[in-house]
């Protein structure tokens, strides 16, 4: 229960409309006198597994029990973990990314999971938090030019912006993510912006003119500037992030593994390929200052036959994410680039009747990698059937707070909001330790 | 020439009882109430009747006037035709439809995922209820009082089904005291509300009414139920009942609901509530403007919650038909009319009667859409749920809570931008919609530029306006394309996509 007296939610007040930040007491002492030296992440790429990954048959394998499923072990570039067989990429670049194998949540549901994991909070239906994203895209400097938070998306039919925590929440439109439909032709979405419409929207800016002159109002400026925003688009590095034709075609062959065919996304299908192409983009957007990506696989709600489904998919995510790791690596960026796995929860330990896993958000996996994150270490474990967690539990605040505390953003700081007061960056998570 | 067209505004409504400086109750209440409320402060002129009609058209019926409405009520000398446009708005086809998805989307929000297809179901359930000319009372009862009637239209029923399984009970009482009474309950689920006298014991109490609720749709509540109270303390009479708990919600005797209802639709006339935000009526969070929400809400509810009715006072007010020019020394609130963005369904229905949707889609050759799951329907359907789904995903669209501040992002611009969408069949030269038309007439230029600005910003166009469009139109190789360049121009532009 929150003993907030009224003089604390004002000078709350007064804090957010100053932007000043107030400190949690476990993040000054232990984080505070170093968090500059600790702070080298300027970027963020969140590779969403949509659906809910199996964590016993990607980055926690429980080989030789019932639970462990048809999937073998493999043996990786750390000394202190193996994974999943089907992960052979993944596995050669253990050094450069950390498995969290003690995650948990309160929620089984997939919207109310991808809520979780895209915000930090739980729904409350009250209250709007901002997805990630948008508190990177809010706390990190501002390029005017550049949509600050991309979201590479093969589908939202299921998950909408909202319903699912990728908006800005309170944080503001200038903070909701720019949308990429289809990842393998990244410039259609902004392909409107051709020689026609710029000729239009100078016709345009002429027509407004009266109408402007003879009003007030700060929505108005808004939407004038962002047009004129929108009109100087072509200009930017923006553009040339989503233009491939540069990229060779051994590039293109490492990140997407040359997949070919579909995978089935909540009964559509969607081409193989979209996620290596995702990776591709995400890289090439971070390259040119964009602050963070999320790239969207589909697939993962293997109700049914769960083996046959998760074969291809790790193969997909196998080549994307670790072409992407290599590629980030190479250029210096990892250093200054952090990399997210995760989904809503994760999957049973216990194989259901037809040969699938159903949701499980007892203990599941994330995986981290880049910035100051060290890379082949394991926090927390499993029983040896993966049940339950037997060392160091770690809740979605948590792995917040590692992400603020990696870019040096307060995981305590305090926004006013008039809805509900004060809402803070992480509901009381703790950077997870045993990752720096 | 502003000074000339507002003198020719004041002709147009001459003979129109133009209300004194303090009307009286009779004359209209709500001039009344903000006239007692300004205590003499400076207000903003009349608008013109273009500016009028648009406005009016926009938030009674959810879309912008056709060029015969404009050319019709423009040339119409009668001094009551401000009322009577109300009446003929209130009372014509379009009304119900247009209520029943905003009151839905006030109750569900714009969920465009999985489980949207419940909403055109409330959407068509509110607006039969509307077209009857139920009161929002009885409505709402209906809507709440399902367990008891064992109806299964109504909103208690949507609200579960489109939000996620396992759903709490905590979120559809939340839900309904933000929606119904103003008062952001489910804070107190976990501290009690730093503004206000709400507690964890009130918010129980709430739950309390929902014991039966689990059996009837499978809801959860992980903690015990306690014993039904309702936030004015009293109790039920028979036990918890849904049917109890909305009779509760909705007597006289809580006068929360009317005000809450009231600033809602004043918020959809003004562009701004009278107390905001929508779902938070709270006391430390008082009126902009003080003693206008209460009398309006009690006259409401005495009157039998008729929604026409209150609609009628508010429009047919001198306050609501103030311009939306600014005004040298008028700064009290709501003097001047609030520039506010269109919501997406009046920006659809903006483009659509703008541009003769429907006629471009039945004419144009649509190539079979891939079903948008959960989108579903062919032609004029799809396009209209696809455009929902797209102007939602680009702006941030909260009509539960706030009223509307421009949320849009910078991809909402491209979106709209894109004059090869299939929502601007119409506003392409070679399709069977607004503009297409307007070239086969073969005008002379200035006329066919008059003609383009009737249509889409429902006004003539100014001597300058004419004289830019036709230089742009002399400048394209082809008038065709330059027809085309204005045409999109206007459909863009912040005097198209506000209300004002």
């Amino acid at each position: 229960m929150c003993d907030c007296t009224r003089r604390d939610v004002l000078k709350a007040a007064l804090g957010g409309f100053a932007g000043l930040s107030m400190h949690h007491r476990f993040f000054s002492s232990l984080f505070a006198q170093d968090a500059a030296a600790r702070a080298r992440a300027r970027a963020c790429i969140v590779l969403w597994m949509d659906g809910g990954p199996s964590q016993i048959d990607t980055f926690d394998p429980k080989p030789g029990r019932e639970t462990g499923g048809e999937f073998k072990s493999i043996p990786t570039a750390s000394k202190e973990f193996e994974i999943c067989e089907h992960l052979p990429r993944l596995a050669k670049a253990a050094d450069k990314f950390s498995i969290v194998r003690s995650v948990h949540t309160e929620e089984n549901d997939h919207v109310r999971g991808a809520y979780l994991l895209h915000t930090g909070y739980r729904l409350q239906g009250s209250i709007d938090h901002p997805s990630l994203g948008s508190m990177i895209s809010f706390e990190t400097a501002q390029n005017p030019h550049l949509p600050n938070y991309v979201s590479i998306r093969s589908d939202l039919a299921f998950l909408n912006v909202q319903g699912a925590g990728l908006g800005p929440g309170f944080l503001g439109h200038e903070h909701s993510p720019f949308v990429i439909d289809d990842p393998l032709k990244p410039s259609d979405s902004i392909s409107v912006l051709d020689r026609a419409t710029e000729r239009r929207m100078g016709l345009l800016a002429d027509l407004d003119r009266t109408f402007h002159e003879q009003r007030r109002s700060a929505d108005l400026e808004k939407r004038k500037a962002q047009i004129a925003q929108a009109a100087g688009l072509r200009e930017t590095p923006f553009v040339q992030a989503l233009d491939l034709s540069g990229e060779s075609a051994s590039t293109i062959e490492a990140y997407t593994g040359g997949a070919k065919g579909t995978i089935n996304y909540f009964g559509r299908q969607v081409a193989a390929n979209q996620f290596g192409y995702g990776c591709l983009v995400a890289r090439r957007l971070v390259e040119r200052g964009v602050r963070f990506v999320e790239v969207n696989l589909g697939g993962w709600d293997t109700h049914a036959n769960n083996f046959v489904a998760l074969k291809p998919l790790l193969g997909v995510l196998d080549s994307g994410m670790s072409a992407l790791l290599a590629d980030l690596d190479r250029t210096g960026l990892l250093s200054s680039t952090l990399v997210l796995w995760m989904g809503e929860f994760g999957r049973t330990p216990v194989i259901n009747g037809g040969k699938g896993r159903d949701h499980y958000n007892q203990a599941f996996s994330v995986a981290l990698a880049g910035g100051t994150i060290q890379g082949g270490r394991v926090v927390g474990r499993t029983d040896e059937d993966g049940k339950e967690i037997v060392k160091d539990p770690v809740g979605v605040p948590d792995v917040f707070a590692t992400v603020c505390a990696a870019f040096g953003i307060d995981p305590a700081k305090k926004h006013f909001t008039h809805e509900t007061g004060v809402v803070k960056m992480t509901e009381n998570g703790r950077p997870i330790r045993g990752l720096f | 020439m502003r000074r000339f067209a507002l003198a020719l505004a004041a002709l147009a409504v001459a003979g129109r009882s133009e209300p004194a400086d303090f009307p009286s109750r009779d004359d209209n209440f709500v001039d009344y109430l903000l006239a007692k409320a300004w205590k003499g402060a400076a207000r903003a002129p009349l608008s013109d009747d273009a500016e009028f009609l648009r406005r009016v058209t926009l938030d009674v019926i959810g879309r912008i006037p056709t060029v015969d409405e404009t050319t019709s009520f423009l040339a119409d000398r009668s001094p009551r035709k401000r009322d009577r446009k109300i009446l003929d708005l209130l009372t014509g086809p379009e009304f119900a439809p247009f209520w029943g998805e905003r009151l839905a989307s006030i109750l569900l929000g714009y969920p465009t995922g999985y489980f949207n297809y419940t909403k055109p179901q409330l959407a068509r359930w509110i607006s039969v209820e509307i077209r009857d000319g139920a009161s929002i009372d009885e409505m709402v009862r209906k809507m709440i009082g399902i367990g008891r009637r064992g109806d299964t239209a109504g909103f208690v029923n949507h609200y579960l089904m489109q939000a996620q399984n396992p759903q709490r009970v905590e979120d559809l009482v939340g839900r309904i005291s933000r929606v119904f009474l103003g008062v952001p309950l489910q804070c107190a689920q976990c501290h009690d509300h730093p503004f206000d006298r709400w507690t964890q014991e009130d918010f129980e109490g709430m739950v309390g009414f929902f014991r039966h609720a689990p059996n009837l749709y499978g809801v959860q509540y992980k903690k015990k139920y306690g014993d039904p109270v309702f936030l004015d303390g009293t109790r039920p009479a028979s036990g918890p009942s849904l049917g109890e708990f909305a009779e509760l919600l909705t007597r006289r005797e809580n006068p929360r609901f009317a005000r809450t209802f009231v600033n809602r639709i004043w918020a959809h006339f003004f562009g701004r509530g009278l107390v905001e935000p929508l779902d938070d009526l709270n006391e430390r969070n008082g009126p902009v403007l003080g003693g206008v929400l209460e009398p309006l809400a009690l006259r409401f509810a005495k009157g039998g919650h008729r929604f026409k009715s209150l609609i009628q006072w508010i429009a047919g007010s001198r306050g609501y038909q103030a311009t939306s020019r600014e005004a040298p020394g008028v700064e009290a609130p709501f003097a001047t009319a609030r520039v506010r963005p269109l919501s997406p369904e009046q920006l659809l229905g903006a483009i659509s009667a703008a541009t003769d949707l429907p006629a471009a889609v039945a004419k144009a050759k649509m190539p079979r859409q891939e079903p948008l799951n959960p989108i579903q329907g062919q032609g004029l359907e799809f396009v209209r749920a696809w455009f929902i789904r797209e102007i939602t995903r680009t702006g941030h669209y909260d009509a539960t809570s706030r009223s509307s501040d421009y949320t849009a992002n910078i991809q909402q611009i491209l979106r709209l931008a894109d004059l090869k969408s299939v929502v601007y069949a119409g506003a392409r030269a070679d399709t069977g919609g607004t503009l297409s038309r307007i070239l086969d007439r073969r005008l002379l230029p200035r006329d066919a530029v008059e003609e383009i600005y009737l249509a889409v910003l429902s006004r003539r166009p100014s001597p300058s306006e004419v004289r830019r469009c036709l230089a742009h139109v002399l400048d394209r190789p082809d008038a065709a394309s330059g027809y085309e360049d204005i045409f999109w121009a206007l459909l863009n532009s912040n005097e198209f996509y506000f209300n004002h």
